[in-house]
């Protein structure tokens, strides 16, 4: 029987030809020249949009971003109030109380259980970002690739609800996340010592 | 109604759904059951049936089992199974036409190198749906037929039959009963060289005229028997 | 962690990925390149270093070794051909939750009748445990039933040797190339079975788990054997060797002790010595001909005594692997 063997493909810009860099565990590669992102799909290169969040800080940090709902035995949890109300907290949302709630998985390499602390904690904030106009900027290397971000995505939630329900087995049993409107964002951090830092968020990394 | 080929993945227009196709494109041949487009695959082997004998001769005499004295019948063939992938991952293995008499098949599908069957391989068709092939496994997919190469051998040991099956893939030999070997057999020159032995034994014993005659006549005979016997005599 | 050698397609210099990379960087020229298979799986060999007469040689030895210069002598060889065994390899990130239910016991301590101190163990309200799961794993599963083969060291193999993209063809003119009979999906399983599996299950009343793995490094693997057949008589043998290593794996050689002469005809010159003599003589020649029997050979009935005067040769030893 033959099947198709593995092959290299080179790492070209599609847009300028030039020859990009990457690190090995890299899924999403951005051109130094044009600043255009590509990932490997299919065998080959595409294009890879990455939408840039306004803010202040000049290291851009890639997550992966989507609007959630999530399934459990009391039904369909879409919008931010029911999701507050599974996390347990006491928030003044105003507006942001019937609209689906934002999920943020962090995209760059970092240990699996900091990964889900961090995606948690912006989740739970509940952020408001707006488009930059500043686009092509160097973002961090992009190390976790789409197909990976649900199961990301029901641990970092999971993480977020209160522990009475994640030790019910009939809750967990029924537990399920969907996403809708998935993409690659990229949010700006200030250093502040070793760490960086998001104001907006008062977030930590 | 549309099927799709599993080896080159073009889509035919079909009549019927359980008769043999061959695709006009790559001539595999497949079938189509419940929808699904079943591929129809072979090991690839060169029939050897000397291979084969020795075979079960090496494996019965490492079971320390009884060989037999003459070469027995041996029927080559390609024998199709059905090999299944169940939802859950595992796979389940089953003969799809019952092996003759009390031939023994193969327990697991055997590791060799797979071709699509074509139309010129002769091959023994499937008289038995997958679903009474696997009743109740619900699940099902990926739905295969695999021609595998048996050697279907019929021997006799002390005038009783026996059956084994050998695999042309890897020489495996599966058989659910072994002659034994009880060895109470001695060969008619060994026979005759023990009574020959025995008698002038006897007769040295009865006509010797002392004990210390008798003990020296002894010690030569036996000597001449051991050196007669380490030079092939009375060796069955 | 094994290493795949490709050429640069700029250069056309030796460009080496790691196992579980996504892109690599020439040595030579600087350029970077992704690597990609079919539908995600990565198809790699591990060529061969042991060549036929290598193999052959492997399998001498240890019949020498093993069982002496004549027993190896008795067998001859009788062709082989060399065969490309799939395994599935799969490496990542096992990522999910676990959820526990386990039993809790405490010490209770109390006083009997005459006031002597006890202490029970006392069931106490289960606990019920939630847990993330986030370990590295590396896993390898044949991809089909290759129990005829013996034991094969593609894990150790792999994570030390380098290997080749396969390329079908050339390979397939070298030996005979398995198809891979277990899919994906079950070696996924497995390996998320091996990821879940845990040490401590004392006390575990109930167990739910949903894990996946993350950043999955998928590969089906080809390692080479030799497929030996070696013949005595008209008897033959199957014979595996280890194309890397060039140790056998698996073989049974059954050996054939042939009875020493002398013992039958010295009982029976014995026996009748002692009852051509006198009665007395022949009842102590019949057991000390009984006892020597018992001694050299171990059992003393109808069948040993005749096995031993037929000189049917002992059974039992040989060589054997896997």
């Amino acid at each position: 029987m033959v099947d198709e063997a593995i092959r290299t493909v080179p790492l070209i810009c599609g847009r300028c030809g030039l020859w990009m860099a990457a690190k090995k565990e890299q899924v999403v590669y951005q051109c130094s020249g044009c600043g255009d992102t590509w990932e490997l799909a299919q065998g080959q290169i595409a294009p890879r949009k990455v939408v840039y969040l306004s803010g202040n800080g000049d290291i851009m940090l890639p997550f992966w971003n989507a609007e959630f709902r999530i399934a459990c035995q009391e039904g369909a949890i879409a919008d931010t109030a029911g999701f507050m109300a599974l996390c347990g907290l006491i928030k003044s949302l105003d507006d942001l109380a019937t609209i689906a709630p934002q999920l943020y998985v962090p995209a760059f390499a970092l240990p699996p259980q900091q990964a889900i602390r961090i995606g948690r904690n912006m989740t739970v904030r509940f952020p408001r970002f707006s488009e930059s106009a500043h686009a092509g900027q160097p973002f961090m290397a992009v190390t976790i690739c789409e197909r990976d971000v649900q199961q990301l995505a029901e641990l970092i939630v999971l993480a977020a609800i209160v522990e009475g329900r994640r030790n019910n087995p009939d809750f967990l049993a029924s537990f399920g996340v969907e996403l809708s409107g998935l993409r690659l964002v990229a949010i700006p951090f200030t250093l502040r010592g070793r760490k960086l830092y998001q104001a907006q968020m008062n977030l930590e990394v | 109604m549309t099927a799709k080929c599993p080896q080159c993945g073009f889509r035919a227009d079909l009549l019927t759904e359980t008769t043999y196709h061959t695709c006009s494109q790559c001539s595999a041949v497949y079938r189509v059951y419940q929808g699904q487009s079943i591929s129809e695959q072979y090991f690839r082997h060169e029939p050897e049936e000397s291979l084969a004998w020795g075979a079960l001769l090496g494996f019965l005499d490492t079971e320390g089992a009884c060989a037999p004295s003459r070469p027995g019948e041996i029927a080559f063939t390609y024998h199709p199974f059905w090999l299944a992938d169940r939802a859950d991952g595992s796979t389940l293995f089953k003969a799809a036409v019952s092996l003759p008499d009390s031939f023994q098949p193969p327990p697991s599908p055997p590791a060799g190198d797979l071709e699509f069957s074509k139309n010129d391989i002769s091959s023994s068709k499937s008289s038995i749906d997958p679903e009474d092939a696997f009743p109740g496994a619900a699940g099902l997919k990926r739905l295969r037929l695999l021609q595998v190469p048996l050697y279907l051998i019929s021997y006799e040991v002390a005038r009783e039959k026996y059956q084994a099956t050998v695999s042309g893939c890897t020489w495996q030999v599966y058989a659910s009963r072994l002659p034994e070997d009880n060895g109470i057999h001695i060969s008619l020159p060994r026979l005759t060289f023990l009574a020959v032995y025995l008698t002038v034994l006897i007769i040295a014993g009865l006509l010797a005229p002392t004990i210390i005659w008798r003990f020296g006549i002894f010690v030569v005979i036996l000597l001449a028997a051991w050196a007669l016997e380490r030079y092939g005599f009375g060796r069955g | 962690m094994a290493t795949i050698i490709f050429k640069c397609p700029q250069c056309g210099g030796p460009f080496e990925f790691a196992e579980g990379d996504n892109s690599s960087l020439c040595r030579f020229c600087g350029i970077s390149s992704v690597i990609t298979g079919d539908t995600g799986i990565h198809r790699l060999v591990i060529p061969e270093r042991v060549d036929l007469k290598a193999a052959r040689t492997s399998v001498r030895k240890l019949l020498d070794r093993e069982a002496g210069q004549e027993f190896a002598a008795s067998f001859s060889f009788n062709g082989g051909s060399l065969l490309f065994l799939p395994f599935w390899r799969i490496r990542g990130i096992a990522m999910g939750w676990q959820w526990c239910e386990k039993e809790t016991f405490k010490e209770e301590i109390g006083y009997d009748e005459n006031g002597a101190r006890y202490t029970r163990r006392v069931k106490g309200q289960n606990e019920r445990i939630f847990s993330l799961i986030a370990k590295p794993l590396i896993f390898n599963s044949p991809a089909g039933d290759y129990t005829a083969f013996g034991t094969v060291r593609v894990g150790l193999a792999g994570d030390v040797l380098q290997c080749e993209p396969m390329d079908y063809p050339a390979v397939a003119a070298r030996g005979s190339v398995i198809d891979p009979l277990k899919g994906v999906a079950q070696a996924r399983q497995e390996a998320l079975a091996m990821a879940r599996d845990t040490s401590e299950s004392e006390g575990i009343v109930r167990r739910e788990s949903r894990v996946r793995i993350l950043s999955e490094w998928l590969a089906l693997m080809y390692y080479p054997i030799w497929n030996l057949h070696f013949k005595r008589g008209d008897r033959v043998y199957p014979v595996i060797v280890d194309a890397v290593n060039g140790e056998v794996s698996r073989c049974r050689f059954p050996r054939e002790k042939q009875r020493e002469p002398f013992l039958p005809l010295a009982m029976i010159a014995l026996l009748v010595i002692g009852w051509t003599t006198m009665p007395v003589a022949g009842v102590a020649a019949t057991i000390l001909a009984a006892y020597l029997m018992k001694y050299r050979t171990g059992a003393l009935n109808i069948s040993a005594i005749i096995r031993m005067l037929a000189e049917i040769p002992e059974r039992g030893g040989g060589v054997q692997r896997g």
